[in-house]
């Protein structure tokens, strides 16, 4: 049964979203994190990087997966979690909290975002 | 190192200096001409930090580790997609004669004649063999095999004036496929192939338009599946201008029943490490020989050797007189010592004993599959070539894939490749080869079956597993999140 | 047959098992337009049954025969492949069955043996080169560099600059995997027969990385420090191409700046065979660790807590990366990066030093033996290690010298006019260990009739 926070929004590919006023935060949910297994590398984007909704904006790496990680909105990269690169396992411990992996400035209202209920369905918990 | 025996050991750990066999010989240089010759500044100011250890002690360090590592030689290793045949001993005899070891490669013609007809002959074999009209001998490696006759493709679209960029492959593919692809700058379209495991002939025809450069398929496929339709398949890619690669990994079910030459291949590439016997190594050498059809052996790599008719004798030379050759894959001509192996074996099997390799592997192969269909699942039970594919069953074997595996190691059996192909979940790929004997592989069918038993009764016994080899499950996530790549002292 | 184990009853009681009554219909599925009817077609000179052992080995002994091998004529051959003393323990040790026929180390606790093999072969290149990580070998000295090149293309496009005395074969196998961008390949004249800042400074545009290989094709040693310090100036990466037996003597490349430095492995305990099986060897600064191909073997603990190895960082590799991976490379040379390793073993810090040192003594003898030739002199005044290249007389042809040295059982040498033009007089001479003083007394000899 895995952990879905209310307050955020989700996408299919299962990454959360902590929109705030001028910026948002990105991980990825319970459901992948324990897919993955133990997490081993994190690649992050470079700050100041633009993404579209939908492109991937960072590769985790476990021993035997490695899996694109895509941005739920359009924006640029302003904050990385750098102590991922010292605690690659901060996303299986805490996913929605110490585990966060980056911060973005939305530029449009777009990206297909569920609430918690809709996202339940999409893992079947 | 606390806890370590000299068994244990690094030849690091080991080392102790002046012990070894030229510890105490003077320098060779003759200091007052040194500086004259070379500047001091390119020299070495410190230690290298190489080991020293006797002569023994070498010995006895490496048959240590010999022990300590799964061979052919001495375990069944079913390996799906590997092909872990029996690696012949004159094989090893031959290829280490001085005539053929002690040979420098930019020896001038008349003093490699001998090479040079090995390699010729070896060529026209494989082109029969495989039903192609060309080989180039090049490739190290079944991956660099693909990534010469995509290389091929390449050259052979620019000179049409044709811009194709796609490569379609279907899911089941191995890994060194799209990897290849990628490298030479192609995208890579996967189609999902059908619920009997073989290609989709609709998706792929959707995807055969004017972009497509080459269709890269193993076949028989990695679920050990001979695709039915390959007639149509090669059809329909031809039909828009496209080009068909085999991936002849799976080859050791094809010789004397099938080439791929007929199946309307376009190029494929043979691993001689898999089927003409050459041993694996560990991780290599091996080969992977590029076949062609004549519409592209024009840009087959060079040099190639050609035969000449000269001062009445057949004469063997290398030539370069191909003009729209890719160039080189590989620094001089090729792994030579390899392919010496894989001509010996064909010339030790001949036709009709390569045609009773694959039969027997194919034999082996649906025998292993009757034996284990009741206590496994088979996905796709139907006569198979020389491998198959199986899975855990529920109630039956409920063990992990992977707990499977490593309780089989417990055995002295090498696992069977896991977790692939990935279109099944929690995939054991069994391909016995042909040089396995009725007594093998009912033993291994015995071991599967208690270890099935096991999981249902005492599931502990296969997540401890493996309990009876030097180390059990490796903290791979360690290794992975701080990698230590080198011998530092005192680690550990 | 021919290792096949089973008898006539023993496939019999198969097929009964399987439920078919002829083999044949475990064929029904391939389509009866290609299955294989007359195996005779084009089968010209094969035997349908296949040789005897007597037989094989016969044939074989008579292909052996009609090559001379360096066994039976004095070589002096260099050219990216040099004839080294293989020690009766790496030919025993390196053939191992145990070693020969196991596979890549999927299941690291049944390959325990060969993954700390391959560690220990890891550790030594990188305290040989003077770099952080080496991986396990690739295919060989060209295509490594191949590799590298392509790691600093992705780092920051550009040109890739080198000597027009690189190793011809490299130049070529840079140009066909390049062959999309041919442009960014840039060969960089050496009118003194090296790299120096002048010649390089007329390049202009990005620099992506300087190859630099040491000792160059010619034999001549090139200044990797001033070569490193002035392509790190234009943010370019300085990759070195090492001969791995000089290092005993040269500094480690990683001391003098380089980035990635790779090679031909084969002088280290791997036999000429005629080109091939050889190895290449990459090793590289720890922040490329993760961009780097090729398969790398881990430390690490087993659950009880005891040291072991494991393939790692696989996540690289195409069996996990498929498409997105760095290379596409699978098999590569472990075997032959055994070899090595054990070669190196038995040298010892020591010994490598010690063979350096002779191939370094020996070839500045014979070099200054031969240039009091009458006509005889060096091509380029320059440092070598053990290959220097020889400028005959004008009027003498440099292929002719060297069949008639042929003639008194001498390979005497690479004629350069075959990849260089401006160079028909050439002769590059390679000299190592293995030759002992009478050989070089009858070669400086067989020097002064052929040069009369």
């Amino acid at each position: 049964m895995s952990n879905i926070p209310k307050n955020l929004k989700y996408t299919e590919s299962h990454e959360w979203i902590k929109m705030e006023s001028v910026e948002a935060t990105v991980g990825i949910t319970d459901h992948a994190q324990h897919e993955l297994t133990d997490i081993v590398f994190v690649e992050l984007p470079q700050i100041g990087k633009k993404v579209k909704a939908g492109e991937v904006a960072a590769v985790l790496e476990s021993v035997k997966v490695a899996a694109d990680i895509y941005s739920p909105v359009s924006g640029e990269v302003i904050q990385i979690n750098t102590v991922l690169s010292e605690k690659p396992g901060l996303i299986n411990e805490d996913p929605y909290g110490k585990g966060w992996i980056f911060k973005i400035k939305p530029s449009t209202a777009d990206g297909k975002l569920m609430d918690a209920t809709q996202y339940a369905c999409v893992v079947g918990s | 190192m606390k806890n370590l025996s000299v068994k244990e050991k690094l030849l690091f750990e080991k080392s102790v200096s002046g012990s070894g066999a030229f510890a105490e010989e003077p320098s060779k240089l003759n200091g007052d001409k040194l500086g004259k010759r070379i500047p001091a500044s390119y020299l070495r100011k410190e230690d290298i930090g190489l080991p020293e250890i006797s002569e023994r002690d070498l010995v006895q360090h490496y048959t240590h580790l010999a022990h300590r590592t799964f061979s052919v030689d001495a375990n069944f290793y079913p390996l799906g997609s590997c092909t872990m045949k029996y690696n012949p001993k004159i094989n090893e005899d031959i290829a280490s004669m001085e005539g053929f070891a002690c040979l420098h490669p930019h020896q001038s013609t008349e003093d490699i004649q001998g090479a040079l007809k090995v390699l010729y002959h070896l060529e026209r074999k494989l082109s029969f063999i495989c039903g192609m009209d060309h080989f180039s001998l090049q490739p190290a490696a079944g991956a660099h095999g693909e990534q010469t006759a995509l290389m091929i493709a390449k050259h052979y679209f620019q000179k049409r004036g044709e811009k194709r960029n796609k490569i379609v492959l279907p899911d089941s593919s191995h890994g060194t496929n799209p990897a290849s692809a990628a490298l030479c700058g192609f995208d890579v379209v996967t189609i999902a192939s059908t619920k009997d495991g073989e290609v989709d002939l609709e998706m792929l025809a959707k995807e055969c338009d004017e972009n497509i450069a080459v269709f890269m398929l193993t076949n028989p496929n990695t679920l050990g599946l001979f695709e039915r339709q390959i007639l149509k398949i090669c059809d329909v890619v031809h039909r828009t201008g496209g080009l068909t690669y085999c991936d002849g990994a799976n080859l050791n079910a094809l010789m004397g029943i099938s080439r791929p030459g007929d199946m309307g291949f376009d190029m494929m590439h043979v691993n001689t490490h898999k089927t003409l016997s050459t041993p694996h190594g560990g991780g290599g050498p091996g080969a992977g020989p590029v076949g062609v059809k004549s519409h592209l052996a024009e840009f087959l790599p060079v040099p190639r050797v050609v035969q000449e008719w000269e001062k009445h004798q057949t004469w063997y030379r290398w030539s370069f007189d191909f003009p729209n050759s890719i160039g080189s894959v590989k620094t001089f001509w090729g792994n030579f010592g390899i392919l010496l192996r894989a001509a010996v074996y064909i010339d030790s099997l001949g036709l009709k004993g390569l045609q009773n390799c694959s039969e027997t592997a194919i034999l082996n192969a649906n025998y292993l599959r009757k034996k284990l269909e009741d206590t496994f699942t088979i996905p796709h039970n139907r006569p198979c070539m020389h491998e198959f594919v199986m899975t855990p069953d529920k109630e039956k074997s409920p063990g992990k894939t992977m707990d499977i595996a490593k309780r089989l190691l417990d055995f002295g059996i090498h696992a069977p490749t896991v977790y692939f192909p990935l279109i099944v979940k929690d995939a054991i790929m069994i391909e016995p080869t042909e040089t396995e004997s009725k007594q093998t592989m009912d033993e291994f069918v015995d071991r599967l079956k208690d270890i099935a038993k096991e999981a249902r009764t005492n599931p502990e016994l296969l997540e401890q597993a493996p309990t009876k080899t030097y180390r059990s499950r490796m903290d791979e996530v360690q290794a992975a999140r701080n990698p230590v790549l080198q011998w530092i002292p005192n680690r550990i | 047959m021919r290792y096949i184990p089973h008898s006539p009853e023993t496939v019999s009681e198969m097929l009964q098992t399987i439920g078919v009554s002829h083999f044949e219909e475990l064929l029904s599925s391939i389509p009866t337009e290609i299955r294989v009817k007359d195996r005779a077609t084009g089968a010209d000179s094969w035997e349908e049954k296949g040789l005897s052992e007597i037989d094989l080995s016969r044939k074989y002994k008579l292909l052996a025969e009609e090559n001379t091998p360096t066994s039976k004529i004095d070589s002096y051959l260099g050219g990216g492949a040099y004839e080294h003393f293989i020690p009766s323990v790496v030919k025993h040790l390196g053939s191992k069955p145990e070693f020969l026929t196991s596979y890549t180390q999927y299941q690291p606790e049944s390959n325990q043996g060969m993954l700390q093999a391959l560690f220990e072969y890891q550790s030594m290149m990188c305290r040989l080169t003077g770099m952080d990580v080496s991986n396990a070998s690739h295919y060989d000295g060209g295509t490594s560099l191949m590799e590298a090149a392509l790691m600093a293309v992705r780092r920051k496009p550009g040109k890739l600059l080198f000597s027009t005395y690189l190793n011809p074969m490299w130049k070529r196998i840079l140009k066909t995997y390049f062959s999309e961008t041919p442009e960014i390949l840039c060969e960089v004249t050496a009118p003194d027969g090296v790299l120096t800042e002048d010649t390089l400074k007329n390049v202009d545009g990005n620099i992506s990385a300087l190859i630099v290989q040491n000792p160059n094709y010619l034999g001549i040693t090139e200044d990797l420090e001033a070569l490193a310090a002035y392509v790190h100036s234009k943010d370019g990466m300085l990759i070195a191409a090492v001969n791995p037996i000089a290092l005993g003597f040269l500094e480690a490349p990683g001391k003098l700046g380089a980035d990635i430095v790779v090679g031909e492995g084969q002088p280290l305990g791997n036999a000429l065979s005629y080109g091939g099986p050889y190895f290449g060897f990459m090793c590289v600064k720890k922040d490329w660790m993760r961009k780097m191909p090729g398969r790398l073997v881990g430390q690490t603990v087993d659950r009880n807590g005891r040291r072991g190895f494991v393939l790692t960082l696989q996540t690289r590799e195409q069996h996990i990366r498929r498409e997105k991976a760095i290379s596409n490379i699978c098999t590569n040379k472990a075997i032959c990066a055994l070899r090595a390793a054990i070669y190196l073993a038995y040298l010892g810090e020591s010994g490598l030093k010690r063979v350096a040192e002779e191939c370094f003594e020996k070839a500045h003898e014979l070099q200054e033996r031969l240039c009091q030739i009458e006509g005889l002199r060096l091509s380029f005044d320059k440092p070598f290690f053990n290959e220097f290249t020889l400028r005959l007389p004008k009027e003498k042809h440099a292929p002719d010298i060297l069949t008639q040295l042929r003639r008194l059982n001498i390979l005497g040498g690479i004629a350069q006019e075959a990849d260089y033009l401006h160079l028909s007089s050439d002769i590059t001479i390679a000299v190592t260990e293995t030759k002992n003083q009478e050989q070089l007394d009858r070669f400086v000899l067989a020097w002064k009739q052929v040069i009369i």
